[in-house]
């Protein structure tokens, strides 16, 4: 029986690190493309996504210290509130983020519609538009 | 079994390590977009304080974190009550600032 665990872990790990080998290759060669990771659909970095990507990635890797420091190796008896409360507001504030973004998307769709030139607003409008000729 | 336990743990680092090295190294080099990553988003192509401030409280949370795990790997720290007050309140000032700019802009 010990034989055959040995064997389908074995199996397993060698399917584990090949497919962890050609994800990091197709990374790497730009098959799978990070270039939007960050990015809002306007196109600019986001904050927020930054933030959100910062905790998941320490999160777990905190996880994996913890389960690979058991002997033997095993899940965290607990996980304190602090750290989901962390990571919480991390994706709250992302949720959030987004929603003010669309309700703004929205509002100015519907202004656009309403000026009837059908033309979609552009994402970023400069903050002082220049001022139209006068006289 | 031990050596498979030491080739599984040597995988997932591998893969941990390589993934946060390809992030930070696209980055880096622009290939992952940072463009406006902490710049207001009014027009102007100024700093935001607001981003900053964020910016550092995550570092520093990340950090916190990291160290308190690598001291005692046997547990998940508890996070003090008032970094996650600081952190909340960070974001919160973050999402007012957007969210006054994207609503003066619109």
């Amino acid at each position: 029986m010990e034989t055959l665990a040995i064997v389908v872990g074995a199996l397993l790990a060698i399917f584990i690190g090949g497919v962890e080998i050609i994800l990091l290759y197709l990374m790497i060669s730009g098959k799978i493309d990070l270039q939007r990771l960050i990015s809002e659909p306007s196109g600019d970095a986001s904050m927020s996504r930054f933030q959100f990507l910062v905790f998941t990635v320490v999160i777990a890797m905190c996880f994996f210290l913890i389960v690979v420091s058991n002997n033997p190796p095993g899940f965290p008896t607990d996980i304190p509130a602090s750290v989901v409360g962390l990571l919480g507001v991390s994706g709250g504030s992302y949720v959030i983020s987004k929603g003010i973004q669309v309700n703004r998307d929205v509002s100015l769709q519907k202004l656009a519609g309403a000026g009837g030139n059908g033309n979609p607003p552009p994402a970023n409008p400069p903050a002082n538009p220049p001022n139209p000729p006068q006289g | 079994m031990e050596i498979l336990r030491q080739i599984v743990r040597l995988e997932v680092w591998l893969w941990l390590g390589g993934l946060i090295g390809v992030v930070v190294y696209q980055m880096l080099t622009g290939r992952i977009n940072t463009r406006g990553l902490f710049s207001a988003k009014d027009g102007s192509s100024n700093m935001s304080p607001g981003r900053l401030q964020l910016l550092a409280f995550t570092l520093a949370g990340a950090a916190l974190l990291l160290f308190q795990v690598v001291q005692n790997p046997h547990r998940f720290p508890d996070v003090p009550p008032e970094f996650l007050l600081l952190i909340s309140g960070s974001n919160a000032g973050y999402l007012l600032g957007k969210w006054n700019t994207l609503i003066r802009n619109a």
